[in-house]
């Protein structure tokens, strides 16, 4: 539920801005004329009604023409339904691959430096950042064109609102990789129809001003685009450093400085640890305590207690050892760690890594 | 027929090159523009007789786009 609001608002916030730059060209050039017609017919009335109340005649009905803002709902109903689709086959895609937290990783990371990447392209930093971004082939972008032309009914909007599943944005790009990250179709595809759905608003309300506010403007929002995909690729990068047990990320410098502040609350009263078992509160908001000791040289059985945790947290993972367990909202998961070497560290997170912990061995 | 080769400055992002092949539909004698954002350049075929460089330079300046010859 967590991960198709995060998707939403991804959408809401900078998808929309982003999917324009790319898709919006094709859009313009298909609704056009359709517009430009329906507009100046929607002058005439205006001045036809001004006449005729200068005439002390009823005036016309002409507030707000619905057939100006058609064409777009169109095509994005279709840009929604086609990219739901391709959600429910990237989520089966992924159930088929079966990643694990390294695969994971890898793909958070790449997705990160090709966000990072195409950041850096918009704010033209250099030319060479322009290779971030991926083209369709020719023939299939001359093929949308020549529909884009000829398209005079709804059913321009329509078929070309489904064709932009074909010339995807550097931010649905990213999305499309987190679809296949979810490993299961149905969740793969609401994943795409809430990041679509989320780009909508901001769609429709730019492709409908821009033909007034013009280019001037989108400078501006493409740099606030750029802005926040340069954000998000640290973060993505981030997460996949966490992911794969590095202590360089920034949740892992962060959480060390954190934990020498305070600790957090555990979930549940957590029995006392000794040496050879441990036992975890994995809560809501991470996991407590943040760092564990253990016996060097000795296998340790590590229990993690859950209570009403409904967070990321129940997706626990231990990059090192490869153990993957998904915990119960409510109890007690029992892992066997085997010996390790003192003063060695073996650290610990959430499948995202978002939250992280680590548990030291000592002698 | 000739092919030429043109470096194209102000493309922001691939929908611009997508923007400036879209002049091969309008103006005739040109029988292909392939416009390339990555490299900022484009490759145009077009028919001397039916349409001169200059058309072709006019019509991308019009869609905000600076073209120079290699």
């Amino acid at each position: 539920m967590n991960q198709l609001f995060v998707a939403f608002i991804t959408g809401l916030t900078t998808g929309g801005l982003s999917c324009l730059a790319v898709q919006g060209g094709l859009l313009a050039s298909s609704l056009e004329q359709q517009l430009e017609q329906q507009l100046d017919g929607q002058i005439e009335q205006e001045i036809t009604a001004r006449r005729a109340r200068r005439f002390g005649k009823k005036s016309a009905q002409f507030l707000e023409n619905p057939k100006l803002a058609l064409p777009i709902l169109l095509f994005l109903a279709a840009k929604l339904t086609a990219y739901t689709i391709l959600g429910f086959f990237l989520g089966a895609l992924g159930s088929v691959l079966q990643l694990n937290a390294i695969t994971r990783a890898i793909l958070l990371i790449g997705v990160g430096i090709f966000m990072l990447g195409n950041a850096l392209r918009m704010l033209n930093v250099h030319p060479i950042f322009r290779y971030f971004s991926i083209d369709p082939p020719k023939f299939i972008t001359r093929a949308i064109r020549r529909k884009a032309k000829n398209g005079r009914s709804f059913f321009a909007p329509l078929f070309l609102g489904a064709l932009t599943v074909l010339i995807p944005c550097g931010v649905t790009q990213a999305m499309m990789a987190v679809a296949i990250g979810t490993g299961s179709a149905l969740q793969g595809a609401m994943l795409m129809f809430a990041f679509i759905l989320g780009t909508s608003p901001v769609f429709f309300g730019v492709a409908y001003l821009a033909m007034k506010v013009g280019a001037r403007l989108e400078k501006w929002f493409m740099r606030f685009v750029a802005a926040v995909l340069l954000v998000l690729g640290l973060v993505s990068i981030n997460s996949g450093l966490t992911l794969m047990g590095s202590p360089l990320s920034v949740t892992a410098i962060f959480q060390s400085v954190k934990s020498a502040q305070g600790e957090l609350a555990p979930s549940v009263a957590l029995p006392q640890s000794d040496g050879s078992t441990l036992y975890l509160s994995a809560g809501n908001s991470g996991y407590s305590p943040h760092v564990l000791h253990a016996l060097a040289d000795t296998p340790i059985t590590l229990n993690l207690m859950t209570n009403q945790t409904f967070s990321c947290a129940r997706s626990f993972v231990i990059p090192e050892l490869g153990v993957e367990k998904l915990l119960p909202e409510t109890g007690t998961v029992a892992i066997s760690i085997p010996a390790q070497a003192a003063g060695s560290i073996m650290r610990f997170s959430c499948s995202m890594g978002m939250y992280t912990g680590e548990i030291v061995f000592d002698q | 027929m000739v092919k030429k080769k043109y470096r194209v400055e102000g493309m922001d992002c691939s929908s611009c090159a997508i923007n400036i092949e879209a002049i091969e539909d309008i103006l005739p004698g040109i029988r292909q523009i392939s416009a390339s954002y990555q490299k900022g350049q484009m490759v145009v075929e077009f028919d001397e007789s039916k349409v001169s460089e200059a058309q072709i330079f006019a019509e991308i300046k019009k869609r905000g786009y600076q073209v120079f010859e290699m």
